[in-house]
């Protein structure tokens, strides 16, 4: 029976057992092309199934001084976060988190809401509260075991501890634009990231970022962190080393600050709100201090801006976003003097013995072209040098200087020392040529077409089409000061790594040597020294040890059609050995001398210590150069001759009255306040 | 039990059913052990559940391997009585799960459906004279069509079509001519076609919801809606892949452990095995099943009657027929049915109707001689 079933279903079981076959055969085939051919693809595929990179933001580098003080560094930040599913039917977690932040539990509700825009998972975290204080991080942290779902992540943010303070040297930083994410996207930049946007932050943005590090997690289908499979630590970015001398900054922030509203509230130059100061070594070319008013604080730009701040910093008419020290293109005024100067020197169209007199009035052309004594109702100058028309400002002098040179020559001068082009400052957004007017130009691009020959006088005084900006007009009294030697300005010496190791150094940049006979640039010098010493600044440094730190400089009045008189203070000290060169510039600040020289003043002090030596003085300095400019300021108003000492304000101060305290000379300082 | 019954038995067919045993207990705590909505907090809950099934399924085979397999006519006819009474109240009392109403005071009746039906239908099959006629066709197909309606009824696709494939195996190797068989097949096939472009172009309505034939057909392209109908063939196939030729390590795979495939205890723990155990365990446990159905082949041919040989064909196709679908849909080439892998997936019902299958399949192997009592 057995034989005969097996026999009669032979042929058939053939048929079933090869389809046996095929079917396994079929099935091992397939496993085989997954699991070998397509494998490690497949793996692939699986890996990005089942990981996020949580990714941990690398700190910034720090911004030191040059006597590595932190100017701006990378605090934590630490920020609330909840897994919305976590915490879903637990009100008590949510109540026991609200206690501890102080918030209302609504708002902490209205948080975990599902976001119905975003398609959030209910188990990504969800930041509840940023940046909360220590004290409440630890509180957290204790309450771990009731607060599932709750976690304190640290975030580096960044820190800039002045506040506004060199707010345009440093910039800021923001999260990254669609357009600069389009064009960084090779950098490796995601969306979300900060980048520097100005300043600094913007110049060395390679150097600064750091590389970002990353937690990888394994989550589940949810989205819900499992396990961590790796950590990759961020690597801090690289640190700036700047020429920037926290002192002096300090100084020079306060300096300018105060004097602006000393201006408002004491003078009739109630619109003097902007203004610029800067401090190199004219030696190397560093940058010692870079002031630019208004400013703003960068700390702002860390979080959310309110409408109101915002409004504030770009649909400001004083355009506070705007760093003047580079950006700003204004009328030299007298402050060009020196130029003329020497052009004249150059050419031979004068000697130092040379005789010039003021009557108040050019001699060709009478009241078309005056003194700024004729201006104010003062005396004439009578009998000038060249020397003396740098320490009084005289117009006259300039003019007739100008008229030998002709424009031809000024203006090849003008270049020749610096002006019209960048002074190679490396800063973003960049630095403005400023410009130089001549005859070429004026053909081309007016509809006079013809030079005037008046034209060329406004030029040998600094006014009419010139414009400079504050970094060139520095970089010209440090060429003065360093005999025709010209460095790059210089804001950066190196950039560190984290470890200390130096990535790239900056050293000093000679960019040109003025070819200027050194009994020229004497001659220059001298004048620039009688303006502090008996000119027109000579009011505003009375009590300055000049003794012992001989400043040279130059006052100068920018004319704006519709607007106050801008002040102009150009100056380096020790004038026989010089250190430091400050150029400070105030938008319709009325003079250069009551209206610049005095925070100019401020930084020399701040700089060589003499506040510092002088103990006893305090607070001193201040209220005196307050009570001498307004003195100075209503003599060269008012047209009184004399200006009196500030006596009152000395005695409460407890100073004994010292000559040095007198003015140099009666009616030294009601000058230039009209500098034509 | 009869000492010489235990001499007779097919030692090969109990090694390979105990190693398919061991590496399905080892998969399902693999697959459960996080799962603390399944288990409640015990990582060995669900394996627990699955030892007491294989000791139930233990003693079902004992019992079944000491009666003989020729059972008698009343016998047969209180049994499929009894089989169309249970699946009748499956679908009256019966609760539903993934849409279908098949489970019964925690049993799934229709898994021990098939067993009986097989051991029924050989019978039937081999006391019947001719097959040779459509005619002749239209008893065996009433014979299983009862049982087979009421579990489409529930509607258990998957089951059904089984029931459809051990059927005709099973007619085929009863002497019904294979060319007849294949024209019933392919009018099947063909008016099953022609009920979908109907559904699709005139409107007219489907025995089956619209899920389920998106389930059945996302296997041709899941990519089409990887996140709903295409999600598990994508996820088995990326356990699969994934797992390479060594796989993952056990207990290290991903897919399963962090909720990407879903079911992967049950119908999808074979993924979850090629995931974890690579080609190497894939390929293994392919191995195991080939062994144990090239065994009942020879338990077919060498059966001592034409029931013993037609029961043993059935069960293999049985088998067969669920290492293919199972296997099949785990890597992407057979529609989602949802029917278990025997030996080795979560699930008590499953694992004692196949144990007691390998009892039948014993039971005919031990008696393929005359054997004195």
């Amino acid at each position: 029976m057995q034989e005969s079933v097996s026999k009669q279903l032979e042929p058939k079981f053939k048929i079933l057992a090869g389809m046996i076959l095929v079917i396994f055969l079929l099935l091992i085939v397939r496993l085989w092309v997954l699991q070998i051919m397509e494998g490690a693809t497949i793996m692939v595929k699986s890996r990005a199934n089942q990981t996020r990179v949580i990714r941990i933001n690398a700190p910034r580098g720090y911004f030191y001084d040059r006597n590595g003080e932190i100017l701006v560094s990378t605090r934590i930040s630490r920020n609330v976060s909840v897994v919305p599913e976590d915490v879903k039917d637990k009100p008590q977690v949510i109540a026991l988190l609200a206690k501890i932040l102080k918030m209302p539990v609504s708002e902490i509700e209205a948080k975990l809401q599902p976001d119905s825009k975003s398609n959030r998972s209910p188990y990504q975290y969800v930041t509840i509260k940023k940046d909360i204080d220590p004290a409440t991080a630890i509180k957290i942290l204790e309450a771990q075991m009731d607060l599932p779902g709750v976690e304190v992540d640290e975030v580096p943010v960044r820190y800039y501890k002045y506040g506004e303070y060199a707010s345009h040297l440093f910039g800021y930083i923001r999260e990254i634009n669609d357009k600069e994410l389009e064009a960084m996207k090779a950098d490796g930049y995601k969306l979300g990231d900060l980048i520097g946007k100005s300043g600094l932050e913007r110049t060395y943005e390679q150097y600064l970022r750091g590389t970002d590090g990353g937690k990888v997690f394994e989550v589940d289908i949810h989205g819900r962190r499992k396990a961590k499979l790796e950590t990759k630590e961020p690597e801090p970015g690289n640190n700036l080393h700047l020429t920037i001398d926290h002192k002096v900054q300090q100084a020079a922030e306060k300096a300018l600050e105060e004097h602006l509203i000393y201006l408002q509230k004491n003078t009739k130059y109630k619109n003097a709100k902007a203004g610029v100061a800067i401090a190199l070594d004219p030696r190397n070319g560093d940058i010692l201090a870079m002031v630019s008013k208004p400013g703003f604080d960068p700390n702002l730009f860390v979080g959310p801006i309110s409408k109101e701040v915002a409004n504030n910093l770009y649909n400001n008419k004083l355009t506070p976003l705007l760093n003047r020290a580079i950006g700003g293109e204004y009328a030299p005024g007298s402050t060009f003097k020196p130029v003329t100067v020497l052009a004249a020197l150059n050419e031979q169209k004068v000697t130092a013995q040379d005789q010039f007199y003021c009557n108040g009035y050019d001699p060709v052309w009478k009241h078309r072209f005056k003194c700024w004594t004729a201006t104010g109702g003062q005396a004439p100058h009578g009998r000038q040098t060249v020397i003396d028309g740098l320490k009084n400002s005289c117009n006259i002098v300039m003019a007739e200087l100008s008229r030998r040179i002709g424009v031809d020559a000024l203006a090849e001068y003008t270049r020749y020392v610096g002006f019209g082009k960048p002074t190679g400052i490396e800063l973003y957004p960049g630095e403005k040529k400023g410009f130089v007017a001549d005859r070429q130009w004026k053909e081309k691009n007016t509809r006079d077409k013809k030079w005037f020959p008046l034209e060329t006088l406004h030029f040998g005084i600094g006014q009419g089409y010139l414009t400079v900006t504050p970094i060139q007009l520095a970089q010209f009294y440090a060429a003065l000061a360093n005999n025709g030697v010209v460095y790059k300005p210089r804001v950066v010496t190196k950039i560190t790594d984290a470890s200390g190791k130096t990535v790239k150094s900056f050293p000093p940049q000679k960019v040109r040597e003025l070819n200027i006979p050194a009994e020229d640039l004497a001659i220059v010098k001298k004048g620039l020294e009688e303006v502090i010493s008996g000119g027109t600044a000579a009011a505003y440094f009375r009590g300055f040890p000049l003794d012992k730190y001989p400043v040279a400089g130059k006052t100068g009045t920018a004319q704006r059609y519709g607007y106050d008189n801008g002040g102009v203070f150009a100056s380096f000290a020790p004038a026989d050995k010089p250190e430091i060169v400050v150029v400070v510039f105030v938008e319709q600040g009325g003079s250069g001398s009551a209206g610049a020289a005095p925070i100019a003043r401020k930084i020399f002090e701040a700089y060589f210590g003499i506040g510092d030596e002088n103990p006893k003085e305090g607070k001193k300095p201040e209220t005196t150069e307050a009570t001498a400019n307004r003195q100075a300021w209503s003599a060269a108003g008012h047209g009184s001759s004399t200006a009196p000492v500030a006596p009152v304000q000395q005695a409460s101060a407890g100073q004994p009255v010292s000559p040095s305290n007198l003015p140099a000379t009666p009616g030294v300082t009601s000058e230039d306040t009209k500098n034509r | 039990m009869d000492r010489r019954l235990l001499k007779n038995l097919d030692y090969t067919v109990l090694v390979v059913v105990g190693l398919l045993l061991i590496v399905g207990l080892v998969m399902v705590y693999s697959t459960t052990n996080v799962k603390t909505q399944l288990t409640g907090g015990d990582p060995f809950y669900v394996v627990k559940k699955q030892l007491v099934a294989v000791l139930i399924g233990f003693v079902a085979m004992a019992i079944v391997l000491s009666f003989d397999y020729r059972i008698s006519d009343r016998m047969a006819q209180l049994l499929y009585v009894l089989n169309i009474l249970v699946l009748l109240m499956v679908l009256i009392f019966g609760t539903e799960r993934n849409g279908a109403k098949s489970w019964l005071f925690g049993v799934q009746p229709s898994e021990f459906s098939k067993v009986v039906m097989i051991v029924l239908f050989g019978k039937y099959l081999a006391e019947k004279e001719s097959l040779r006629s459509f005619y002749d066709f239209i008893g065996p197909f009433l014979y299983m069509g009862c049982p087979l309606l009421l579990i489409m009824l529930q509607p258990d696709l998957g089951t059904a079509l089984v029931f459809i494939f051990f059927m005709f195996i099973m007619m085929y190797m009863a002497g019904a001519p294979g060319k007849k068989l294949l024209v019933i097949i392919l009018a099947g096939i063909l008016s099953v076609v022609l009920m979908f472009l109907g559904h699709k172009y005139l409107g007219t309505p489907l025995p089956i919801k619209e899920y389920q034939i998106n389930r059945l057909t996302s296997f041709i392209n899941p990519e089409k809606d990887p996140h709903r109908s295409g999600w598990n063939v994508i996820q088995a196939m990326i356990a699969v892949g994934s797992g390479q030729f060594s796989g993952k390590g056990l207990f290290q795979g991903t897919q399963g452990r962090l909720g990407y495939l879903p079911e992967n205890h049950t119908d999808f723990i074979f993924a979850v095995l090629c995931e974890e155990l690579g080609f190497v365990g894939g390929f293994g446990v392919l191995f195991l099943f080939f062994t144990f159905i090239w065994r009942g082949l020879r338990i077919a041919l060498q059966a001592r009657d034409k029931t013993g040989s037609l029961i043993a064909v059935g069960i293999i196709s049985l088998f067969l027929f669920h290492v293919l679908e199972n296997v099949g849909m785990n890597i992407g080439i057979m529609p989602i049915t949802g029917i278990p892998l025997p030996f080795i997936s979560s699930g008590g019902s499953s694992m004692i109707a196949s144990l007691v299958a390998v009892g039948v399949l014993s039971n005919i192997w031990a008696r393929r001689q005359k054997i004195m009592f």
